[in-house]
């Protein structure tokens, strides 16, 4: 067996799935003070007692197989960074976590890890409010030099990551797999985006490892402890936000949180948060700049053009009010035909005054 | 002694004239049919035995050959029972009727002597006509499918002994009455009304535009927000069948056997919601005897299609050509038949597996991806046959208190009825009648736009992020609501209407 380095023991402790954290840990610790010239056979005894007899058995058999080496050779071959957690490289914002990764896989830019980082996070059953919300906050943070870190899941983490690329923006996804498993397939595409735009992919599983449902929350640690603030834009109350919320409050980080209608379960996790936290509710991508000292950045939104609106326009404007409106509803007060309707409302989403949201529904 | 009678034969919806030639010699007793006849046929010797006798006839010791001709046409229907038991009769001199050959005779015989019903008269009556025959012997039971055909003499028996009789000259038989097609179909009720259906107002104008220009429609929304009773209304607001298409429509199913028995000709749009379990061969057609399938039987009418993508997709891609055509022709190692298929699609989906994809007050359950490979299944060309879209939605206690009845079809219809004829006229000379139909060429002679027109399809495009597909659809829908507005050019206000029936390209088929 050739020599160690911080890098190959950090996969030696971690290789195995068997092996919990926090024994992982008590392996590195016992092995950490002889990597010069570390031979395991002479700890054996001390392996005994820290993983039992069964467990201890089959690590040995791994170590003398020389899995590692391989896996580490082909690592080195590919395009993957290692960083391990004694490494300078190592972002000190981690220290924070409880159970901090104990190796970094990394592809694309790795001094990302050390910018001024904001997790942007949701649910993956995003509406279409959800992607209005997103939109324009991600595009004023990204804008404002902000690294939006997500997880590449569907829905908000997939808004997030695609509107920072389209502003130009840097981003990073923490995977819940192996660095070379994407999860879901549907966003290969994407994850390629982010490293050919100087984004940074990252995952704490050996390459391969395929994405467990247990994962997931346990990723949501490191979105948040990268992070300096965590933004959650649309949650249910069983969203897996819920616990990057969880993290961010133990952690120290700001967390901010964007309302919702209280009817609508897919705004029931912020608004619930929001009824605990008052503080934590942002109206505006402003507050959060400001939370941290940054001015208002120059909007790059389309402007609404101001056009001279018809009585009946005003009229339709006018019954819909601040409050989500049933097309039946405005039928009814309106008196309008059918016909005539259907081309009003479509000219007044056409003019940018009000919005479709679906079902049939219509809102300023 | 050698007796010919004749009768007629269905390939399709096309009917031949067969000739049945009875022969009786000395020798062993025997009865042979000959001439490609299928089984039902060959059991006719027992019907006809069966009938001749417990009529009080004799049926012969002697060798009996029946032929029917000509040798080559396969067929298939028991229905030539009672001119082969004529035919013998008047072989072993029991029936003195030289007259018999000059009548075109069908019917099925039961054991006891009696006349039943048989399918596929009208389109053998219309066929017959058009070949110079003028009179028809038919069972008593078909009564009301041949009172609409004109300047023919047709002569309804009950029974075996009643044939026999006339044919004698002993009892004297009017030809049946012919009944006027208007009268009957000018007080046409349908169970379904627009009245009855609260709320929808978008819905039901879609629907409106739908019948006024022939178009496709697809309606999205959860479950029991009443995309299938705004489709069961869906006919009562087409135009009245004319009695060309009501042939049409009856002749295919009388072959079917799927007509009624109290109506006799079909007067309403047929309305067939095939389940979605559907095989391909019973969706177009198909069989040994190739029958018609469900879109035949839905010519001149409506296919609704409830669950959309739950269908089989070899079922809905075999749609395609159909819609397209208007006919469909169906290929069998002995048989091509070609039958009318021009229909309305209305067909139905949830928005997702479990239909709460968008809704504000039910949690989806689906993933992402199970919601993708749902709207999947649904084939690009398949979606482009499909002019209008629409949402719709849960009806809230809101509408269903609302005491006032809705508009009426029959109100609604007048409309559609105008905006029909304004195509039947422009189109007049073309190989068209409505604009959903609407060719390439003709397509950029009627539906030119002026310059501000297009820059407001170019910006709503952008806006609504449709696709270059949707266009040609989006103006067709435009020309039909200029012509509900007895408009001669598309305007402005026409387009921007028309887009609001393509906005689920957006919402679903292009995440």
């Amino acid at each position: 067996m050739s020599k160690y380095t911080l890098d190959k023991l950090c996969l030696l402790c971690t290789y195995m799935d068997e092996i919990g954290y926090k024994k992982q840990r008590l392996l590195l610790d016992l092995f950490y003070p002889h990597v010069d010239d570390l031979d395991i056979e002479k700890f054996i005894p001390k392996i005994n007692k820290i993983l039992g007899q069964d467990l201890a058995s089959s690590f040995l058999d791994m170590v003398r197989s020389g899995a590692v080496d391989n896996m580490y050779k082909n690592i080195l071959g590919s395009d993957i960074v290692l960083i391990n957690m004694y490494s300078d490289k190592y972002p000190s914002t981690l220290a924070d976590v409880d159970n901090p990764p104990i190796m970094l896989y990394c592809r694309g830019d790795i001094d990302l890890l050390t910018s001024k980082c904001i997790a942007v996070v949701g649910t993956r059953r995003i509406t279409r409010y959800g992607r209005d919300v997103t939109t324009k906050f991600v595009e004023t943070l990204s804008r404002a030099g902000y690294t939006i870190v997500s997880g590449l899941a569907d829905g908000v983490d997939s808004v997030a990551h695609t509107v920072t690329l389209d502003n130009g923006g840097k981003t990073i996804a923490v995977f819940a797999s192996g660095i070379n498993v994407i999860y879901p397939a549907t966003n290969t595409l994407l994850a390629k985006r982010i490293v050919e735009s100087g984004g940074l992919l990252v995952s704490e599983y050996k390459p391969g490892c395929e994405p467990k449902a247990y994962q997931f929350p346990i990723r949501n640690r490191i979105i948040a402890g990268l992070s300096r603030g965590v933004l959650i834009t649309e949650a249910t109350l069983k969203s897996g936000s819920m616990h990057t919320k969880k993290y961010a409050l133990e952690y120290g980080r700001d967390l901010f949180v964007v309302p919702g209608r209280i009817t609508d379960i897919y705004s029931a996790g912020c608004n619930e948060i929001i009824h605990s936290l008052q503080g934590a509710m942002v109206l505006d991508p402003v507050d959060i700049l400001e939370a941290y000292g940054d001015g208002p950045v120059a909007s790059g939104g389309v402007t609404k053009n101001v056009e001279q609106l018809s009585i009946v326009e005003q009229n339709i404007l006018d019954i819909i009010g601040q409050d989500d409106v049933h097309i039946n509803e405005i039928a009814q007060k309106s008196g309008l035909e059918p016909k005539d309707l259907m081309t009003q409302l479509m000219r007044l989403e056409l003019k940018g005054y009000i919005k479709s949201l679906g079902n049939n529904i219509y809102s300023k | 002694m050698l007796s010919i009678s004749r009768s007629f034969g269905l390939e399709g919806l096309t009917g031949f004239e067969i000739k049945i030639e009875i022969d009786v010699n000395n020798g062993l007793p025997k009865f042979d049919i000959v001439g490609l006849a299928s089984t039902a046929i060959k059991e006719s010797k027992e019907r006809v035995r069966g009938a001749i006798k417990n009529s009080g006839y004799i049926f012969t010791m002697n060798s009996i050959t029946c032929n029917l001709a000509p040798a080559d046409m396969k067929k298939d229907s028991p229905i030539y029972d009672l001119p082969i038991a004529l035919s013998l009769l008047r072989s072993t001199k029991q029936l003195d009727a030289p007259t018999l050959s000059n009548y075109i005779i069908l019917g099925e015989l039961t054991l006891d002597g009696n006349v039943s019903r048989i399918k596929g008269l009208l389109p053998i009556l219309i066929s017959a006509k058009d070949a110079g025959y003028k009179n028809f012997i038919i069972p008593k039971a078909n009564e009301k499918e041949a009172s609409y055909i004109q300047n023919i003499n047709v002569y309804t028996v009950a029974s075996l002994t009643e044939a026999v009789n006339f044919l004698k000259g002993e009892l004297r038989l009017e030809p049946i009455a012919i009944k006027d097609y208007d009268t009957i179909a000018n007080n046409i009720e349908y169970d379904h009304d627009f009245k009855y259906v609260m709320g929808q107002v978008k819905a039901k104008r879609a629907l409106e535009i739908a019948a006024a220009g022939g178009h496709n429609v697809i309606m999205v929304g959860p479950p029991g927000s009443g995309k299938t009773m705004l489709a069961k209304c869906y006919p009562s607001i087409l135009p009245d069948l004319t009695f060309e298409e009501s042939l049409e429509v009856t002749k295919v199913h009388s072959v079917a056997g799927t007509l009624d028995l109290n109506e006799g000709i079909i007067t309403r749009r047929p309305f067939r919601d095939p389940h979605h379990t559907t095989t391909k061969i019973a969706m177009i057609g198909g069989g040994a005897k190739a029958r018609p399938g469900e879109i035949c039987l839905a010519h001149n009418g409506v296919l609704f299609l409830d669950e959309l993508p739950e269908y089989k997709r070899e079922t809905l891609e075999s749609l395609r050509q159909p819609l397209e055509d208007g006919k469909v022709t169906i290929a069998r190692n002995a048989i091509s038949i070609t039958y009318p298929s021009r229909f309305s699609l209305i067909a139905s989906m949830n928005p997702c597996p479990c239909g709460n994809f968008g809704s504000h007050d039910k949690e989806c359950k689906c993933t992402p991806q199970a919601i993708h490979a749902y709207l999947k299944k649904l084939s690009g060309p398949l979606m482009d046959r499909i002019d209008i879209q629409v949402e719709v939605d849960s009806v809230s206690y809101y509408d269903l208190n609302a005491t006032d009845l809705a508009e009426s079809s029959a109100s609604i219809k007048e409309r559609v009825k105008r905006a029909r004829q304004i195509q039947r006229d422009r189109y007049k000379g073309t190989k068209i009648n409505c604009n959903a139909q609407l060719t390439d060429a003709l397509f950029r002679k009627h539906c030119v736009i002026d310059k501000p027109s297009q820059e407001l399809m170019k910006k709503a495009f952008d806006l609504l992020h449709l696709s270059a597909r949707a266009y040609t659809r989006v103006l067709k829908v435009a020309r039909t609501i200029a012509d509900l507005d007895g408009a001669e050019n598309i305007s402005e206000n026409h387009i921007v209407e028309a887009l609001s029936y393509r906005t689920l390209d957006n919402k679903y088929w292009n995440i």
